[in-house]
């Protein structure tokens, strides 16, 4: 077992750049509230629900590695949040096509309003969206290029829960016995306050990095860094100071 | 006839909160004897929540009222536990503090950098952070000896007992009434909860206790939730049809 020591003032740094990651996430990983009825491209819930579903499953993860040190705590939190996100869009896709009948196809893209694609095709796959979408819709299941990027999210916000947990861990850990499980449930509150607002600048949806919206991304970087460079500011004083 | 509940301020009821629910903490910290008192006493503060959390959410934010419910507990209940890291012995003061001052950062970030264009959106943010921290904080007092393991529940406890009673409450018909009158209901619900698990736990006089007061509170609070239930149904009996029929 190896046992890592980080100054106060890196353990604090991690904090806060793991909560402008996690804020970061929530631009990439698709979601959007009427995709319930398929009426838009993403998976049928809030940004930040499932933003912090996929955070909790990478701090999880990133929690059985935290003896092992940075790399492989923000490793693990990856793996552990994009498989989460990627199951979840691959549940979704299940119940749009064999459910409700319905082909996974982006709205964006179809009405040629994509940021990265030229034209109304896939950006991965090159297959023609615009034949594909529901008159009245924006879309509905998750495309692969919109899978690809809730994959990317999944990554980020995973990576980026596992530096706020080992942060946090490494800053308390030398004060606590059970410092894992309190390291855990702060990590989770950090993860949870930065995820929510990047759901206000999306406005309850997204279809991840081909999005429009992903031209706010500004936005949420300067807010999550601000919150979460006050929460890392408590911490240090709560932990070096007293 | 139902007395109004409607024409308390927002910010009137955060100060009654504020001042009864520091009173509840410090009163089953020093005097476990008036552990019933306590009780009541800190049910004012889940009203606030829930208060702070219809603010914000009746302007339009659909299924983000979830969301804004669980930021607000997170930042108390991150506030709170950053506090219990130092020492669990320092009082309420500190978490409720720095929840407040939170609260009010993540609000001025959302209304100046993200610009949601809620007016009252730092204020009731804050208020909404504090009012959580004071609950958790009260909750946390049951549990002495084990506040790492039950910590995970009692956030969610909470955060439920904010955010329900409004986002139950939704839709044409909503009033301010109704959703306090449910925020009553299970504010008395989550204390009967944790007391009987902290009577489970061993502190048997005051879990029981808690739990008991928590009962007959939730009752009259259910009754009284019901009775604005019936009454707006009443209301609204005709909609869609002519009076006539």
């Amino acid at each position: 077992m190896m046992v890592i020591y980080m100054d106060p003032l890196a353990a604090s740094m991690l904090v806060i750049a793991g909560g402008v990651l996690v804020g970061v996430c929530v631009h990439f990983i698709p979601t959007s509230a009427v995709g319930a009825m398929s009426a838009s491209t993403g998976i049928a819930t809030g940004p930040s629900m499932l933003s912090f579903g996929a955070g909790l499953t990478g701090i999880l993860s990133a929690s059985y590695a935290v003896d092992e040190g940075l790399s492989l705590v923000m490793a693990s939190g990856a793996v552990g949040s994009a498989l989460m996100v990627t199951l979840t869009i691959l549940g979704s896709n299940i119940v749009n096509i064999f459910g409700i009948g319905v082909p996974p196809a982006s709205g964006q893209t179809a009405s040629g309003q994509s940021v990265l694609a030229r034209g109304t095709k896939d950006i991965i796959t090159g297959w023609e969206q615009k034949g594909f979408v529901t008159p009245g819709t924006d879309g509905h299941g998750m495309p692969v290029q919109t899978h690809l990027s809730g994959i990317a999210g999944g990554v980020m916000g995973g990576a980026g829960g596992g530096m706020v947990f080992y942060g946090i861990y490494t800053l308390i850990h030398p004060t606590m016995i059970d410092a894992i499980s309190a390291a855990g449930l702060l990590a989770a509150g950090v993860f949870l306050i930065n995820c929510v607002l990047p759901a206000y600048t999306l406005v309850g949806k997204t279809e991840g990095l081909f999005d429009q919206k992903i031209r706010r991304i500004h936005k949420t970087f300067s807010s999550c860094l601000v919150v979460s460079t006050f929460f890392a500011l408590v911490l240090y004083t709560v932990v070096v100071l007293f | 006839m139902i007395p109004s509940t409607t024409n308390i301020s927002s910010y009137r009821l955060f100060v009654i909160s504020l001042l009864v629910g520091i009173g509840a903490i410090l009163l089953i910290r020093f005097c476990p004897a008036a552990s019933p008192l306590a009780t009541i006493l800190i049910w004012p503060a889940f009203l606030s929540g829930a208060n702070s959390v219809r603010e914000l959410a009746r302007y339009g934010l659909g299924t983000g009222t979830s969301s804004i419910g669980y930021w607000g507990a997170a930042l108390g209940a991150t506030a709170v536990y950053t506090v219990h890291l130092v020492d669990p012995g320092l009082g309420p003061f500190p978490g409720v503090g720095v929840a407040f001052l939170g609260g009010a950062i993540t609000g001025l970030c959302a209304q100046k950098i993200i610009r949601m264009g809620i007016p009252v959106m730092i204020r009731e943010s804050a208020m909404l952070a504090a009012s959580t921290a004071l609950a958790i904080s009260f909750l946390l007092e049951l549990f002495p000896s084990c506040p790492s393991t039950i910590s995970p529940l009692i956030y969610i406890a909470v955060t439920l007992a904010v955010i329900h009673p409004f986002n139950g409450s939704m839709g044409a018909g909503e009033n301010r009434r109704r959703t306090i009158r449910l925020a009553a209901a299970e504010a008395s619900m989550t204390t009967a909860l944790l007391g009987s698990l902290a009577a489970i736990g061993g502190a048997h006089g005051i879990g029981l206790s808690v739990a008991a007061v928590s009962c007959a509170g939730f009752i009259i609070f259910a009754v009284l939730w019901f009775n604005s239930v019936k009454d707006d149904i009443y209301e609204i009996r005709w909609t869609g049809f002519p009076a006539e029929e």
